[in-house]
């Protein structure tokens, strides 16, 4: 490196940050020493890199880089009330202290942190990663200097900018919960979804609903019920959407449901359903979402950009998507204990 | 911080069960003639039975550190094919952007990344294991295998893989992909957004088969965002069709649902739509939503970022390499690479 420097007659440190297309360098600075170091033939030495990253993630030291893990929660309290930021937020600082970083939460929207006290703050404390942990609609945008950023979104499809998204597979979810309730011969299948959570991911769970049916007769299609708020318990169409489509079974990708069928007066075992998970509980069948993991896969994922120096917005995004796992419900050693007419449900096996 | 510490088993965690000094494990594993047999042989069971093994990367840097005089070799990735030759796989052109992004990438990272063809008549599965051994090479890339060639049967345990295309082809892996539900999202909407009213896929069920549904997913949930009198069921072409036949298909299609646009993940469409006899743009709007870059003139449509895919796929190999995870993931995660709209002549907005 020192070489290249030494021709370029630059210091070796900027020999580093160029050859990482680092964005302070001007451009025609960085073309020069990657033109100086190809033609004595140096490059970037992946023992070494690979040696700092063993290093890092086995000795945390004092100066750890800093991961910021953005919500916009209205509160703490809201944060640690809901299962699914509590759970990323557990996988990513686990991760993160098992690379060598630390994470910090920041709380950004009205009455928190405004984007442009955010991006003071992120300068300050010369943080260069962030993670945007499963953004609410109230959020539309959120304006950073993200020049400087190695970034990466949990959920939040609809937040500006584009980021490359890490989330768990909800359109797999939806798939493999249609195969089990076709399986045990459900031809009337509905969707029950939450509202804001399909429009974070962009109708994921609905395309992998519309899929597995492969139809295109649209007057037998059954629109998904979508719900705002599933613990304020059942509206006013519910059971008439029961009846008019004459649901044979459900697939339940809102949380907060429970109780919903009792209240509409449908009797168990009358319609199987499969329900989404958070995380692997006792007594809780379903498909497990373990957003826990997105949050470990998302800090990897960043981990990597901040070692490649892949800052700024992406010019084509990609989007990761963790895997899904059907749960018996008998996590712990606990018997199943399946929801109305799922027993079959645990033999039926995904794809 | 113990959290950090579970992983890789090390030299001290051998030497402690061994009951002898470090250094001692270290000269017994590289079979230094002063230590007695016996515990040579004790050691090496010992090392086998936890796990440890010397890491190539970290040889590599302590020779460099010592100043060993001879060249250290540059660590690789391997990306193999299932097709026979060099020139078969510059035919692909998805494949050529496949490697070259993911060769780019890996120089970037200082790896290099060798393409191997282990397609009929070439390499076998001795073959390639003797290779990928004889160069140390513990990454490799299994670059979009095409089902009809047939697949390799390897021992995948003893390396990180990542895996490009064939989602449903054997080992399971981490997979990255061109994001083809997206496409057929993307296409959708911006004919749309031109003005066109009537907008139907046609696919080969081939290639739907091959990405597990993905363009239909996207297909349908947009489609069912439409109103139900300007919704249009997709085509899908069978197998090893003809030319005249599918031309056929495509007519009877087009006009029994009054079709003005057409999406199709053919780059031949305008061929198929003038064997139909249709005039584009005239009768028939298209776009394919399956472009590279260069992009034939006035042919509108998706561009596919192969060589982003392959970008991600050389980078996720290095988080696996870095991380020392090998073989098969019980649970692997898929990375999607998005494209993007260009317009063109074949579909100009409608007046």
């Amino acid at each position: 490196m020192k070489d290249v420097a030494a021709l370029v007659g630059v210091h070796q440190t900027t020999v580093s940050l160029a050859l990482r297309d680092h964005p302070g360098i001007p451009v025609a600075t960085r073309e020069k020493i990657r033109e100086a170091a190809a033609r004595i033939g140096y490059r970037p030495d992946p023992a070494l890199d690979a040696f700092n990253f063993y290093r890092l993630s086995n000795h945390p030291i004092r100066s750890a880089p800093l991961m910021a893990f953005l919500s916009d929660q209205p509160s703490a309290a809201a944060f640690s009330g809901s299962a699914v930021h509590r759970d990323l937020y557990e996988g990513a600082r686990a991760q993160a202290e098992k690379l060598g970083f630390v994470l910090e939460r920041f709380l950004v929207g009205p009455g928190q942190l405004s984007a442009a006290r955010l991006d003071h703050v992120l300068v300050a404390r010369n943080i260069g990663c962030v993670l945007l942990g499963a953004f609410s609609l109230e959020t539309a945008e959120l304006p950073l200097d993200w020049s400087r950023l190695c970034a990466l979104k949990i959920d939040s499809f609809h937040v500006q900018p584009r980021l490359d998204v890490v989330s768990a597979n909800y359109q797999d979810a939806a798939r493999q919960a249609v195969l089990r309730l076709r399986a045990q011969g459900r031809r009337r299948i509905g969707l029950v979804i939450a509202r804001g959570d399909e429009t974070r991911l962009e109708n994921h769970a609905y395309a992998g609903f519309l899929v597995e049916h492969a139809t295109t007769d649209w007057e037998r299609t059954i629109p998904p019920f979508a719900i705002d708020d599933a613990s304020a318990g059942p509206v006013r169409d519910w059971a008439e959407w029961l009846s008019r489509h004459r649901i044979d079974a459900l697939v339940v990708a809102a949380p907060g449901w429970d109780g919903w069928l009792e209240q509409a007066g449908i009797q168990a075992p009358g319609i199987p359903v499969v329900r989404f998970r958070v995380r692997a509980e006792r007594g809780q069948p379903g498909l497990v979402l373990n957003h826990r993991e997105v949050g470990v896969r998302a800090v990897e994922l960043l981990a990597m950009r901040w070692h490649t120096n892949q800052r700024g917005l992406p010019a084509f995004v990609s989007n990761t998507f963790t895997p899904v796992d059907w749960s018996d419900g008998s996590e712990l050693g606990a018997p199943a204990v399946a929801e109305a007419g799922t027993r079959a449900n645990a033999r039926a096996g995904g794809r | 911080m113990d959290a950090g510490h579970s992983k890789r088993p090390t030299v001290k965690d051998v030497a402690r069960l061994a009951q002898v000094h470090f250094t001692t494990v270290s000269l017994a594993l590289r079979d230094h003639p002063r230590i007695p047999q016996a515990t040579r042989d004790r050691i090496r069971r010992i090392a086998e039975e936890i796990g440890y093994k010397r890491d190539p990367l970290f040889m590599a840097l302590v020779a460099r550190r010592g100043g060993a005089q001879q060249p250290v070799p540059t660590p690789r990735m391997a990306f193999i094919t299932n097709r026979s030759t060099r020139e078969a796989f510059d035919a692909g052109v998805h494949l050529r952007g496949f490697y070259e992004g993911a060769r780019l990438q890996a120089e970037a990272m200082g790896y290099s990344c060798d393409l191997l063809f282990a397609g009929p008549g070439a390499m076998t599965a001795e073959a390639l294991s003797a290779h990928l051994k004889q160069t140390g090479t513990e990454g490799v890339i299994i670059g979009a295998f095409e089902p009809q060639l047939g697949t390799i049967e390897m021992d995948w345990s003893r390396y990180a893989v990542v895996k490009i295309d064939a989602r449903y082809m054997a080992p399971v892996a981490t997979f990255v992909s061109n994001d083809q539900m997206q496409v057929a999202r993307l296409a959708h909407q911006r004919l749309r957004a031109l003005g066109y009213r009537r907008i139907g896929m046609a696919i080969n069920r081939h290639d739907e088969e091959a990405t597990g549904g993905l363009f239909s997913a996207g297909c349908l949930v947009e489609q069912v965002g439409f109103p139900l009198s300007e919704r249009v069921p997709p085509l899908s072409f069978g197998y090893n069709l003809r030319m005249d036949s599918a031309a056929r298909q495509f007519r009877e299609w087009v006009l029994k649902h009054r079709i003005d646009a057409v999406l199709c993940n053919w780059t031949s469409i305008l061929d198929l739509a003038a064997a139909a006899g249709f005039r584009v743009p005239g009768d028939l709007a298209c776009c394919c939503v399956c472009l590279t870059e260069p992009v034939p003139e006035g042919l509108a449509g998706v561009v596919q970022n192969h060589r982003a895919v392959g970008q991600k796929a050389a980078e996720a190999l290095a988080l696996s390499l870095k991380t020392g995870a090998r073989g098969v993931p019980a649970r692997p995660s898929f990375t999607y690479v998005e494209g993007y709209w260009r317009d063109g002549a074949s579909a100009p907005a409608v007046v």
